[in-house]
């Protein structure tokens, strides 16, 4: 130990242990090599497969740890009220008129930095099925006129933060199930359950801070109760080919509603 | 020379003076994953180092050497796992120090899994040996205590952040190349090179003028 040519030297030595060491090492290495040989050539297909389920646990939507209308899969976020059919609600950011996206996203997020989408409007009073909500897409073909889906089906669930305030009405997440091709009357993708989507409530779930939300696709999703037997659909065939999400406030009778969503991925 | 043969079934006898050449540690790292005689070979070789580089970045003697001894457990656990693909043994085997060593920063405590593997059972350690192990770290640990020129730099280098503490340390305790470092960290050479200069920056600026030893940080000497 010494400082030579200006190089500082720490030279520890500990032969009792390396020997020690040794001694243990070469122990375990021929205890592994008793094992079956089978074994250690089937280690690196184990090794892969554990791999990929390990990467298979969950998938990023969109973090917001970026401003933008595009989520991390490459999909865009869009909002939309229905002015379009006649209806009166209105949201914040505003609904496309004539094929422009408006959406931008707010801040901050939920750990107080970065952004996340929020939307804020009024669900008219003027009609029964009054709704104002934000979608965003899962793929950057996934969007009219191609509407292609990805394959979600080896997901158990979604999750993500959120907040808000909501007086009346509820505030539903939305899963549609929807056709590679436009429904050419409407500039949308064809909707393959005739609008019986999967959804479910998370209006108790809308709390002044945030809070991790938790939707297990198989075991909270449902069709309405109005569906048709003919727009009935399993939640596989609805994961397997997977374009758009949504989150919806309906029937709020004229009431604001405020909310807030971050941190989405799909586990 | 033939006392270092290692011969396998099926396959021609080789000799530990093929492994230390310019192909590096190739052919040893493929024999270890069948023979543990291999392993041991690779283990002598690389023993020292890696107790000296945990040595440096924790200045710990009963650290380093913990750390030292779960690296070589992990690294047989996972050589059947190793590809010459992007890393040498060798900078895979710094990385893996590398990762346990920013364990032990992270948690401020180290708990070895390998440690009840080394003292159990282990025909190497008679009483006798038991007590000369703990001599040993208190030998070390004094040699630490008394290397003054280090301790001032310990201080500060243990300052930085630990990505910074890893590229000096590896650049001027372990004299490394610029590509191996980069191999090391998993980093773009590029990125070594603004990470010594910036640590290095940092470091002169608060080291220097309180050790006043006249130690060398400079690149302008060093091979890239």
């Amino acid at each position: 130990m010494e400082n030579r040519n200006g190089k500082i030297r720490l030279d520890i030595e500990m032969p009792v242990h390396k020997a020690a060491l040794k001694a243990a090492l070469m122990a375990a290495a021929s205890s592994r090599l008793k094992m079956p040989s089978f074994i250690w050539k089937l280690a690196p297909v184990l090794a892969f497969a554990a791999a990929v389920a390990a990467v298979s646990l969950y998938m990023r939507i969109d973090y917001n740890n970026t401003d933008g209308k595009v989520n991390e899969l490459g999909g865009v976020w869009c909002t939309y009220d229905d002015h379009y059919q006649g209806g009166t609600s209105r949201v914040w950011p505003p609904a496309s008129v004539n094929g422009e996206n408006n959406f931008v996203k707010s801040s901050p997020g939920s750990e107080g930095r970065g952004y996340a989408i929020r939307i804020t409007g009024v669900a008219g009073a003027d009609r029964k099925a009054s709704c104002i909500g934000v979608n965003t897409f899962l793929s950057p073909r996934s969007t009219c006129p191609v509407c292609a889906g990805i394959d979600l089906s080896k997901f158990n669930g979604i999750r993500f933060k959120i907040k808000g305030m909501v007086e009346a009405g509820e505030v539903v997440f939305v899963f549609p199930h929807e056709a590679r091709e436009a429904d050419k009357s409407r500039g949308l993708c064809r909707s393959l359950t005739g609008y019986a989507d999967y959804e479910t409530d998370i209006t108790k779930d809308l709390t002044p801070s945030w809070k991790e939300v938790k939707i297990d696709f198989r075991k909270e999703l449902k069709q309405p109760s109005w569906t048709t037997p003919s727009d009935r659909v399993s939640i596989d065939t609805v994961l397997s080919d997977a374009n758009i999400i949504k989150w919806e406030y309906r029937n709020g009778g004229g009431h604001r509603v405020d909310i807030w969503i971050d941190k989405l991925e799909f586990y | 020379m033939f006392d270092c043969a290692l011969k396998l079934p099926g396959t021609t006898p080789y000799f530990q003076e093929d492994f230390v050449d310019a192909q590096g540690d190739k052919k040893l790292v493929e024999a270890a994953k069948k023979d543990p005689k291999a392993f041991g070979i690779l283990f002598e070789e690389y023993y020292p180092k890696i107790l000296k580089y945990a040595s440096f970045r924790t200045g710990n003697a009963e650290i380093a050497r913990d750390i030292t001894s779960e690296t070589f457990f992990k690294a047989l656990n996972k050589l059947w796992q190793f590809r010459w693909i992007g890393s040498t043994f060798s900078s895979w085997l710094y990385r893996i120090a590398g990762n346990e060593i920013n364990m032990y920063f992270r948690h401020h405590k180290y708990e070895p899994a390998s440690l009840d593997a080394l003292l159990e059972n282990n025909p190497a350690l008679d009483p006798a040996s038991k007590k000369d192990l703990e001599e040993e770290i208190f030998s070390a640990r004094e040699a630490i205590e008394k290397n003054k020129d280090y301790m001032l730099i310990k201080e500060e280098l243990l300052k930085l952040p630990a990505v910074y503490q890893e590229a000096l340390s590896l650049r001027f305790f372990e004299d490394m190349k610029i590509s191996m470092i980069a191999a090391v960290l998993k980093k773009k050479e590029g990125t070594v090179k603004s990470l010594i200069s910036r640590g290095l920056a940092m470091l002169k600026k608060s080291a220097q003028p309180k050790t006043g030893t006249g130690i060398i940080w400079s690149e302008s000497n060093k091979e890239d």
